[in-house]
Formats: C-alpha cells, structure tokens, sequence
C-alpha cells in the first residue's frame, strides 16, 4: 500500500520537457524560396516529336507502276481514301465533325505492316496529318512517308 | 512583432508553438516531385510561345536542334521572325527564300563549331519545326522544303506528347 502511495503522488515528468523543440524556420525559408523557383520552371507538358528524313533533291527518278506502290492512305478535306497499288481499299467520307480518322485505324490494322505513304492536300490541317501518323503507326505501321497530295475525290472505290 | 508575440502568449504565460510538421511534409514531397520532373523530363527544345501544338500518341523524344516555329503564318528561327507567308503559292515555288537565307547561315555557323570541336565529319545538321496546330499542310510542306533544300534534312515535328 505504501508502495501505491508512492507510485501514484509520484510526479509525472512534464511532457514539454521531452519533445525537443525543434526550429524548422529555416528550412521553411528554403523551401518557400525553392518551391515557387521550381514550379516556375517546371514542364507540365511533355513534348515528343514525329521524326522524318528527308532525302536530297536529286533530281526526278524512275517512276513506279501502280503496282508497284506501297500503301497510300491519301487524305483530303472530302475525305480518306486507302489505295495499294491501283485498288481502292476504302473511302471514309468527312463527316460534320471532321475526318473519321477512328475507321483509318480500323481498316489499316486488316492490312500486312509495312511501308505505308501518307498523301495530304494542301488545305488539310496539321492536327489532321498528326492524328493520321499517330493511327498508321499504332496501326502497325512504323515506316511512314510523307508526301503531297494532288486532291481526293470519293467515289471511285470501296466503301467499309 | 511583440502584439503578435503577445497574441501567441496564453493566459497562464506559456507560448503556443504552431506546428508545421504537416506543412514540412506536404513542401518535402511537393520538392521531391518537382525535382523528379526535372530529372525525368529533360526538355531539349521549348515550346515557342503562341504555337499551339498538336497532340499526338508518339512518344519519341525531340533532339536538340534549330528550332522553326509557324504560326499565323508567320515563321520564326530560333526565336526570331524570319517572314510572314502569303496566302497561296509564291514564285519561288514551294522555296521559303528568307528561312532558306537564315538556314543556310545557321548550318554554316554549326557546321564552323563543329570543325573547331573536331566533330565535323559525324556532323549532321537537325532541325525541329513547331508548327501551329491550325496551320495548313501547305504552309508546313513548304517550310519542310526549305529545310531540306538547305541541308536540314533530319526533321522533327514537335508534338504535345501522350503522358
């Protein structure tokens, strides 16, 4: 009983004696100095980059036979039209909302990898050739060339 | 200082430390991640101002280069205007006179630094075009012409990227 006494008028020690105190104003100081320097300077946009090489301007080559050609997605403000060779694989008319470059994708993917040329007329935006890049190459279609187009008419082939 | 002081002071005399325990944590992880982004990204080239770029999935990353940026038809070297294009075509046909001008002087600059660094026989000259995404096709052909025609004929399109 004497020893319960004891133990409990024992005093506690006092709680603010054994938390150091410790002083993080200067470490706040750096962080609110470095934080706004940081954001400032930070990328919130990741840039990539489609890569071509072109070649030299040698003058005009030999031309190729229609059979000859590789996979020429030809795309226009009427439409996208897929030729291989001298067949018209699919014409994807433009809708209200622009090319239905999705269906590009689709029809694309039926076809063997391999070269693959893209053919832009002129009026045709950039937004329009990097979308159409992007679905060749998830496609399957790693090597795309670019060329100039001279103006999609529909109408002449299949229709997906 | 000493009303504050005097504020912070309770009644029984004591002081009332403020806690920026939870501060100092959210400040550490906001640091770690910024410095991480800055390891990670590594940007080569910049976007221009005003070039609104187009977004794409491709993920391969820009080299550093000459940089042409094109918006609102006019087209920029390296941050400075080199001319503003006309509608339709010119009579140098699909040749950008100007940006051949200044790219010509540009590769000849490079090409003189390479030679001092000893580097000139692996020297291949990039260029990265920034084109608007509201521009035309005929407006870029053009100024990938050019860039061929004055010996840039590795090309970069720069793009938003996917992540």
């Amino acid at each position: 009983m004497t020893i319960l006494n004891a133990s409990l008028t024992r005093r506690r020690p006092s709680l603010a004696a054994d938390v150091a105190d410790l002083d993080v104003t200067p470490v706040m100081n750096m962080f609110i100095i470095l934080i706004p320097f940081l954001v400032s300077m930070a990328a919130f946009t990741h840039l990539a980059a489609h890569h071509f090489g072109l070649p030299r301007d040698e003058g005009a080559g030999e031309a190729s036979t229609a059979s000859e050609l590789p996979l020429t997605v030809a795309v226009g403000t009427a439409g996208v039209v897929i030729v291989k060779g001298d067949v018209v694989l699919a014409e994807l008319p433009a809708g209200e909302d622009g090319q239905d470059l999705d269906l590009l994708a689709a029809v694309l993917t039926d076809q063997p990898a391999g070269r693959l040329v893209l053919a832009v007329d002129d009026p045709v935006g950039v937004d329009v050739v990097v979308t159409c890049l992007d679905r060749c190459r998830a496609a399957g279609f790693d090597d795309v060339g670019l060329a100039a187009g001279t103006g999609v008419t529909l109408g002449a082939g299949a229709k997906p | 200082m000493a009303r504050r002081r005097r504020k912070n002071r309770r009644k029984d005399g004591t002081t009332a430390p403020l806690r920026l325990t939870s501060m100092m944590d959210i400040l550490t992880v906001l640091l770690l991640f910024l410095l991480k982004s800055f390891v990670v990204e590594g940007e080569v080239i910049t976007p221009v101002p005003g070039v609104d770029l187009p977004e794409s999935s491709s993920d391969a990353a820009p080299q550093a280069s000459v940089v042409v940026a094109i918006f609102d038809n006019t087209v920029m070297l390296d941050g400075q205007m080199v001319t503003r294009l006309e509608n339709g075509s010119s009579d140098d046909g699909l040749l950008i006179a100007p940006l051949a001008d200044r790219l010509n002087q540009t590769r000849a600059k490079e090409l003189e630094i390479a030679q001092l660094r000893g580097e000139d026989v692996d020297y291949s000259p990039k260029i990265a075009i920034q084109g608007d995404r509201d521009i035309s096709f005929e407006v870029l052909e053009r100024v990938m012409y050019t860039c061929n025609q004055s010996g840039f004929g590795d090309i970069a399109l720069a793009v938003i990227g996917a992540s």
